[in-house]
């Protein structure tokens, strides 16, 4: 018997989603981005939305678990680039458990 | 355009115990929940402490879906290969000592909401609320999409991100420092192995509550048994995971490589990953309460408590939905939604245990604050009994004299006598 362990990608694959295809339910403003020195969106989020691809901020909304850390790390230690609103109605993280 | 007395946002335990009082009084109520089901949005990292909640919803220790009676609560002390606990048992029920729960919230929000539906309030799902309605003022509704809901009253229960206020200017900034991040898996085990591994019988369970080995981040991690799973996590402040380039997942790593959680976590299956930000409580971060046609109650409005021992959410949830749901009685009594008559919201909380618990505890706080409690004291403890428990072929001194060999080059004495004064004040004194 061992001890499970995974990484942060097949964690996120064990979660249930339904996504929207369309609309990402976070907003970044690159400008502002680009002026962050800290960017503690790459450190902080539980599920790696926010990644650095060259210069820019991707945003791998799909992925997100919907707990709000970004936009308190982002409003306060970052430069206020990012938006997080909630999904559309029905989308998003669904939690089989809780 | 259809009406409400009532219109309450979010059918967590905060909203839907709001709209179960409220119907059952007469008043015509809308729950509105974004989640297709009601607890799909939400997580919990701590239990449901029944004294509070019994005197709101009578047997709802028998109908509610609750997973296991905890009659044993660890806590513990984590450094690299050692550790330190304190146990706690009582296995009798007795009638003067309430048991608390672990509560699994994709099946207790359902059960909730669906009591709230028999008493005769409305709930729909699967509708996000983009807006407050706001008219000189004053809250008169909600938008969802394309609709405008007007009602008497709005009770906002979305939960720990609190949007709708912000996006109103209704509320104050919440910052890094006060805010944590828990991150939480579900491990599932046969039932048989909970009990046996966690000494407990098939109705009652165990809570950890561990300090220490979370990669230096400030916080701490937990252990609760469920029925056939385990829910283990870590909760960490915002501002440290950042400071310290640390990500979330890492510390939960970190803190599932110890040994001890390495022995209770071992062979089960990781069956989900979730993660919530948790606000650290007390008065002096409340946020605002009420105002002209609206009340805030639950996580919304920062209503938590820890004191190391106890890390309250649910059961202040609860019980605000229960002083908020009396202050909208009596202001509906006297025709008036304005701020001045919901303000009965705020005075019913002020009468409460709950002010006097964050009263009594308020320096509990700077503790938690405190550096040396992660990183240098778990290190200090466990290597101080280490020299009692496990005699060497040198002569054994006595607790002081390993103590003091123990904080050579690592605590001064000033910041000891410093750390030992906080502790006293934070719970002892």
């Amino acid at each position: 018997m061992t001890q499970v362990i995974l990484n942060l990608d097949a964690r996120l694959g064990l979660d249930k989603y339904t996504i929207d295809e369309e609309n990402s339910h976070i907003f970044v403003n690159q400008e502002r981005c680009d002026q962050c020195n800290t960017k503690p969106c790459l450190t902080v989020c539980p599920a790696g939305v926010y990644q650095l691809i060259e210069t820019r901020i991707v945003v791998r909304y799909e992925n997100c678990l919907e707990c709000g850390t970004c936009q308190i790390a982002c409003d306060h230690g970052g430069n206020k680039g990012i938006t997080w609103t909630n999904p559309q109605g029905g989308f998003g993280i669904q939690f089989r458990y809780g | 355009m259809q009406r409400f007395d009532v219109i309450i946002v979010g059918a967590g335990p905060a909203g839907s115990t709001a709209g179960l009082l409220l119907a059952r009084a007469g008043l015509s109520v809308l729950i509105v929940e974004r989640g297709q089901v009601a607890g799909q949005k939400n997580v919990s990292g701590g239990i449901l402490y029944s004294a509070l909640v019994n005197e709101i919803l009578p047997n709802f220790m028998e109908k509610a879906p609750l997973e296991r009676a905890i009659t044993n609560h660890q806590l513990v002390i984590l450094s690299d290969h050692r550790s330190v606990s304190l146990e706690f048992r009582n296995e009798e029920a007795s009638q003067n000592v309430y048991p608390s729960f672990s509560v699994l919230r994709a099946k207790f929000d359902p059960w909730l909401a669906s009591q709230a539906e028999e008493a005769g309030a409305m709930l729909i799902t699967g509708v996000t609320v983009d807006s407050l309605w706001m008219k000189d003022g004053k809250v008169i509704g909600i938008q969802a999409g394309p609709d405008q809901l007007e009602a008497d009253v709005v009770m906002i229960a979305e939960g720990t991100k609190s949007l709708l206020l912000k996006q109103a200017g209704l509320r104050e900034e919440f910052y890094p420092r006060d805010v944590s991040l828990g991150v939480k898996e579900i491990i599932s085990l046969p039932e048989q192995v909970i009990e046996e591994r966690f000494q407990c019988s098939p109705t009652t369970g165990t809570a950890y509550t561990l300090l220490g080995h979370t990669l230096g981040i400030e916080g701490g991690g937990f252990i609760y048994t469920n029925r056939d799973t385990l829910s283990v996590g870590v909760v960490v402040k915002i501002e440290s995971l950042y400071k310290n380039n640390t990500q979330p997942h890492q510390v939960l790593d970190e803190f599932k490589s110890h040994p001890l959680v390495k022995r209770l976590t071992l062979g089960g299956d990781i069956v989900e990953y979730s993660a919530q930000t948790v606000h650290r409580g007390g008065f002096h971060l409340l946020s605002r309460l009420y105002g002209d046609g609206f009340v805030v109650i639950g996580s919304a409005a920062r209503l938590l408590f820890n004191n190391i021992f106890a890390l309250r959410g649910m059961d202040f949830a609860i019980a605000s939905a229960s002083a908020a749901a009396k202050a909208i009685l009596s202001a509906k009594e006297k025709g008036s939604y304005s701020s001045n008559e919901l303000s009965v919201y705020a005075d019913l909380l002020k009468q409460s245990s709950i002010y006097k618990d964050w009263s009594t505890f308020k320096n509990t706080y700077s503790l938690l604050e405190n550096k040396r409690l992660f990183n240098n004291y778990p290190d200090i403890i466990t290597e101080t009994l280490e020299s009692l428990f496990k005699p060497t072929t040198k002569p054994t001194p006595k607790l002081m004299e390993t103590l003091r060999m123990e904080l050579k080059n690592k605590v001064s004495f000033v910041d000891l006598m410093a750390d030992i004064y906080q502790i006293s004040r934070g719970f002892i004194l």
